[in-house]
């Protein structure tokens, strides 16, 4: 059943997969959080850019798309900065430039490139060699000790921006080492999803995870395991279905996000009817009796007391009074 | 003139520079000015709530006095240094309370992690994260129950008091609150009260941005207040027996 762990190409494709499915989350939180999706996909669609220089000066794409890529996170904290009515469109043209620069430049190539262009816009995970994943591990590692020594900063900048400044944090940095990472993290990706599915190796666990954790803390973990486990199962179902691993593992990952949703919905209406019937809550003082301070709220045939955020309607029990919620 | 004030409220308070003194500060955004000449003392272990409408720049001189809002003209000071050459001590004397609830769609996140960011405050940023301040803060507030509650469960009330300890866990000795009552019910009202006077009983010096002094009746020492810009900073409540010379 396992045979595809036979093929040395399919160990390093899944040992790949792994790294990058664990780590992208961890950097995908944030990316949520400031909501930032879309501006890792305009990095990756520069960092083609990078990989095209890289196979036409005959240096690792890798190394080159990573310097296109920061280059590009760098200039776009700098123009969000500067140009605030003017940035959405001056973002355009660099994802544009960034992705048609790549598309021409490649075409120099001496064998027209054209097939290793597919390779990076759709991702080639099986093509993966050892010296690719030993370059990978690096990046990984890098990302993940950036994120245990700032993460706290990142968060309370993500958290909330005005607070951070009045603090005293570096909220400038702090921004620009986020798209730094978020770089980072498409150049890492490119190989497993492709530069054109780059933001969803990042968002779609974050999404699922978001579901059904209930705090920061939570979210990043169990992101970062749903990012990991997702990447590897789409990675070998290829291998039996013969499909494309990164279309695959994307696909998986939406499944997954919408059946989590889905359950999601079903237990909430489930636990609000539950809800409705039996909330015994002991409370001090009678409703409407004279040392009741909660305002009173007419609610068809009976009276509501409202409660921080929420209206409870008295009901006589056997046992005494119970309160349905509104 | 109306920016002089009482004396400090308690008599065993050490004599010094105030905790916070606009003198003829006019402060605003990218050189245009909101806020007028304004001048206002506000001493040590003083409560002053600060009223006027909306649009009337109450929120400008909150954020001045953090260094939000640009100082174009005169002096803004907390504990006797001045704001524009902030320093990592002067952002940990000052605890902001910005107007906002906390939940906003994105990732699930607790109180304690909420007021976790409160402690990068004053310059420690690589401080360890310190499970028992986070509980003290929320504690002071009457939240302790609720540390590991999604904020986006909680009540408006008790969404702002969590960003109160969230402010509090860096222990500034100067609270700034902006609109603490906006968008919250009265019983969550009553609770918010009930938690300044416990700050105020604790010495500490409050600034209250509101449009509903009424609630804060039984806190508020003084009432400043901002019209177009310009602020008139009330005498001492007649009540106060500090209050007169």
């Amino acid at each position: 059943m396992l045979d595809l762990l036979d093929y040395d190409f399919m160990r390093r494709a899944l040992v790949a997969a792994l790294l990058v499915g664990a780590v992208a989350p961890l950097v995908g939180v944030f990316v949520v959080q400031r909501r930032l999706a879309l501006v890792g996909d305009g990095v990756g669609h520069v960092a083609l850019t990078g990989v095209a220089v890289g196979l036409l000066t005959g240096n690792s794409p890798v190394w080159a798309a990573l310097v296109a890529a920061v280059a590009a996170a760098v200039l776009l904290e700098v123009i969000r900065a500067v140009a605030r009515t003017g940035a959405d469109l001056a973002l355009a043209m660099l994802f544009y430039g960034g992705i048609a620069g790549g598309v021409v430049l490649v075409s120099f190539t001496p064998n027209g490139g054209a097939a290793n262009l597919v390779a990076y816009l759709f991702g080639s995970v099986t093509t993966t060699t050892w010296s690719d994943l030993a370059v990978f591990a690096v990046l990984a590692l890098v990302i993940v000790a950036v994120l245990a020594v700032a993460g706290r900063l990142l968060f309370a900048v993500s958290e909330d921006e005005e607070f951070a400044r009045a603090i005293g944090l570096p909220v400038q940095l702090v921004n620009t080492l986020l798209l730094i990472l978020v770089a980072t993290t498409v150049v890492l990706s490119m190989r497993v999803v492709g530069l054109l599915l780059i933001s969803a190796l990042m968002v779609v666990p974050v999404a699922t995870a978001r579901q059904v954790s209930r705090s920061f803390a939570a979210t990043v973990a169990t992101a970062s395991v749903i990012g990991a486990a997702l990447a590897v199962a789409g990675t070998g179902t290829s291998y039996y279905i013969d499909t494309p691993p990164g279309g695959t593992i994307v696909v998986l990952a939406v499944l997954v996000f919408l059946i989590t949703a889905a359950g999601r919905a079903g237990a909430r209406r489930l636990s609000a009817m539950r809800r409705r019937h039996t909330h015994p809550v002991t409370h001090d003082h009678r409703h409407g009796g004279p040392d009741c301070e909660h305002p009173a709220v007419h609610h068809a045939d009976h009276v509501d007391y409202v409660h921080d955020g929420h209206r409870h309607a008295p009901r006589l029990t056997r046992s005494g009074v119970d309160y349905d919620e509104h | 003139m109306t920016g002089t004030v009482s004396p400090p409220p308690i008599a065993s308070t050490p004599v010094g520079p105030p905790a916070l003194a606009l003198r003829q500060a006019t402060l605003g955004y990218n050189g245009r000015p909101v806020v007028f000449d304004a001048d206002l003392v506000v001493h040590h272990g003083e409560v002053v709530a600060l009223l006027g409408a909306n649009g009337s720049g109450k929120t400008t001189l909150v954020r001045g006095l953090v260094g939000l809002a640009e100082v174009l003209h005169g002096a803004v000071e907390v504990s006797g240094t001045t704001v524009s050459n902030r320093s990592a001590r002067t952002d940990a004397r000052v605890g902001y309370v910005p107007q906002r609830l906390t939940a906003v769609a994105g990732i699930p996140t607790t109180a304690a992690e909420v007021v976790a960011s409160g402690l990068l405050a004053g310059g420690h940023w690589w401080t360890r994260h310190s499970r028992t301040r986070i509980r003290a803060a929320l504690g002071e507030i009457g939240l302790a129950h609720l540390a590991a509650t999604p904020v986006e469960e909680l009540s408006g009330g008790q969404q702002r008091r969590v960003l109160i300890a969230r402010a509090l866990v860096a222990d500034p000795q100067i609270l700034l609150l902006d609109e603490p009552t906006a968008g919250v019910d009265r019983a969550g009202v009553a609770s918010l009260v009930a938690a300044l006077t416990d700050l105020k009983a604790a010495g500490r010096t409050l600034l209250v941005v509101t449009h509903d002094v009424g609630a804060f009746s039984s806190v508020v020492d003084r009432v400043a207040t901002m019209v177009d810009g310009h602020l008139s900073a009330g005498p001492p409540r007649p009540d106060d027996p500090t209050g007169s010379h």
